[in-house]
């Protein structure tokens, strides 16, 4: 069993070597001229004075919360659809049950404007 | 060769671990957990979970990784600063750890290692097929009660993130 | 082939061959994705396109690659410099690592795949959820406002359109049972008179058309690609790279385009299958029509404002997606009796 993930494992050092040739060769190949204006933001040509970093929307974690419930409901999914043939009309109802409350979930942030983008 | 790469993957947990508690910037830290998660799907690889291995980079490196991005942009470029330390914070926490690895030895001391079970079909053990039959027949109360925690969840989230006095 | 197989040795050596064939070919494919995007591009806005480097223009590519390969590829100041060198190399794996799960029918009969696992297609969600990464610590780390509201942008996109995703390619799941790519292709029928694999999308026309919406904001491209919206936002967390890393962020989205071109040929059209055409010249004309397709979109549809873009995959795509769930488990369910 495990031995089908092996091939897997010589891709991910290859990749992981040609990701760092690329890196490497960045850096060798081309040129470093620094210079003070050549290093600093590009930012429509006016000079920064405020920090990049700076405080985000609260939407974002939101949208980052229904993301989480909605990617572990769909985790559930991929086994059942797989055995769905095997698990007939006692499968579907079981699941049928489940989605019901998570549509309840998706009905209430819908009502709550938690979907909304102003 | 397994047991080489159980060695690189609970090496690089455990730099990860200490990566999350020693840097001085949060999505330094952040980074640090996802190598952590990373390295525990490989870990769950080894024990032959195929699925319980995608699910981890899914949900945990891909999903729960990300809100805690969103956390630490959401906070602003904030960085932890060492000003205010306790007294005496490095031979406290030197003696907390000597303590902890103390009860890990003492634990250790006190387990049976269990033979693997030879009943156990390995072609199909932890394949999707597998995770689900158990799913869906034997554990399928905790798979139905799984829906209200997502569903309390989705309530706290909504509640958590809105202005106050916004009252829809 | 099977003889190969057996050999303890020859099997690795073969796998790595393969591997380093197989990473050729993608970069090369990307590099000429990038050739026909331009021509068709031009063509669509009536004019030629590349056509002064060599024949039809085909050599454009190369000199455009070692001109940047030579520019100078810096990193700005005061930007966090590991992580702002770290992220293109999260685009560039995440991006190549989906090809160990894909099967490319080489000749009838013939097929090779460098990894066949039981997870499959599981694999590529997981690695194009770590795509988020790349995006938004690009962002966070060019110290650059446009940058940093570009990569959250497009992370909170790539994780609205994920689900979509995920849950339009449930039903095909269901009617196949199996999550192996390979399964997937070669399931067959008997229907009348008729044996033998179909197009998948004959069964989940919707699950096709959810995929096709999600994959073209997943790998974000017009009418999506909200996170470079060059007019509000420069180039969003591209702005501040250059040389080789600007290059890695544009080799990982060419070749995000072909691998979802390929999933959806191999999940909806029946992957290697066309008739009695051979089965390599099949998949291939598969995946040029799907990045044709790609391309067209481009060339022809203004992009989405944010909250659309939003609204879209939240309360079209998601409920829509959910439903279509629903309704093809119950008719196989009850087809089956």
């Amino acid at each position: 069993m495990l031995e089908s993930y092996v091939p897997l494992l010589i891709f991910v050092l290859i990749v992981l070597g040609l990701v760092g040739a690329l890196v490497t060769l960045s850096f060798v190949l081309g040129p470093s001229r620094p210079s003070k204006r050549k290093m600093a933001p590009y930012e429509s040509g006016i000079i920064p004075d405020t920090p990049a970093q700076r405080r985000i929307s609260v939407r974002f974690y939101l949208t980052a919360m229904l993301f989480i419930i909605f990617d572990v409901e769909a985790i559930f999914f991929y086994p059942w659809a797989v055995l769905l043939r095997q698990l007939k009309w006692f499968g579907l109802i079981e699941m049928l049950v489940f989605m019901g409350i998570l549509g309840i979930a998706l009905a209430h942030i819908w009502r709550k404007g938690g979907l909304d983008w102003e | 060769m397994a047991i080489v790469i159980f060695f690189i993957a609970a090496a690089m947990a455990v730099a990860g671990g200490i990566g999350v508690i020693s840097f001085r910037q949060p999505i330094r830290s952040v980074l640090s957990l996802v190598v952590v998660m990373i390295a525990l799907s490989v870990l769950f690889l080894l024990l032959s979970a195929q699925f319980i291995f995608v699910a981890q980079v899914i949900v945990y490196a891909g999903a729960v990784m990300v809100l805690f991005l969103f956390v630490i942009a959401l906070l602003g470029p904030a960085k932890e600063i060492a000003k205010s330390r306790l007294r005496f914070q490095a031979s406290l926490s030197a003696l907390f750890v000597l303590a902890l690895f103390g009860l890990l030895w003492a634990m250790l001391q006190g387990v049976t290692y269990r033979q693997p079970d030879k009943t156990v079909d390995m072609s199909i053990f932890g394949t999707v097929q597998s995770i689900g039959l158990g799913l869906f027949t034997k554990f399928l109360y905790p798979f139905e009660l799984t829906s209200l925690l997502l569903l309390v969840a989705a309530i706290g989230a909504i509640y958590l993130s809105r202005k106050e006095g916004d009252d829809r | 082939m099977s003889g190969i197989y057996n050999d303890p040795i020859g099997h690795w050596v073969v796998v790595v061959v393969a591997i380093a064939i197989l990473l050729f070919v993608v970069l090369t494919a990307t590099a000429y994705t990038v050739w026909f995007e331009r021509v068709a591009l031009g063509h669509i806005q009536r004019r030629p396109g590349p056509n002064r480097v060599g024949p039809w223009g085909l050599m454009q590519l190369a000199a455009d690659g070692v001109k940047l390969a030579f520019k100078e590829s810096f990193v700005p100041a005061k930007t966090e410099r590991t992580l702002f060198v770290v992220a293109p190399c999260i685009a560039v794996a995440a991006a190549f690592l989906a090809w160990a799960v894909i099967p490319i029918g080489l000749w009838y009969n013939v097929q090779y795949w460098i990894a066949d696992i039981n997870v499959g297609v599981l694999l590529v969600f997981a690695l194009s959820s770590l795509n988020v990464y790349a995006i938004v610590i690009g962002g966070w780390a060019s110290n650059n406002k446009y940058s940093l509201l570009g990569g959250l942008r497009s992370a909170a996109q790539l994780i609205s359109y994920e689900m979509a995703l995920g849950l339009a390619l449930v039903p095909t799941f269901m009617i196949v049972g199996s999550l192996r790519l390979r399964d997937i292709v070669e399931y067959t029928v008997t229907w009348g008179p008729y044996h033998g694999p179909i197009p998948l999308i004959l069964l989940t026309p919707i699950g096709f058309v959810i995929y096709l919406i999600a994959a073209v904001a997943e790998t974000n491209r017009a009418p999506f690609d909200l996170p470079e919206a060059e007019q509000e936002l420069i180039g969003g967390f591209l702005t501040e790279y250059s040389g080789l890393k600007f290059v890695m962020y544009y080799l990982a989205e060419y070749v995000n385009m072909i691998t979802v071109s390929a999933l959806a040929a191999l999940l909806f059209f029946g992957g290697w299958y066309l008739w009695f055409v051979p089965p390599v010249l099949a998949f291939l004309l598969k995946i040029v029509l799907f990045l044709f397709l790609y391309i067209w979109l481009r060339g022809t549809f203004p992009r989405l404002r944010y909250d659309m873009l939003m609204r879209l995959g939240w309360k079209v795509l998601l409920p829509l997606a959910i439903v279509n769930v629903i309704v093809t488990g119950t008719i196989l369910v009850a087809s089956q009796g």
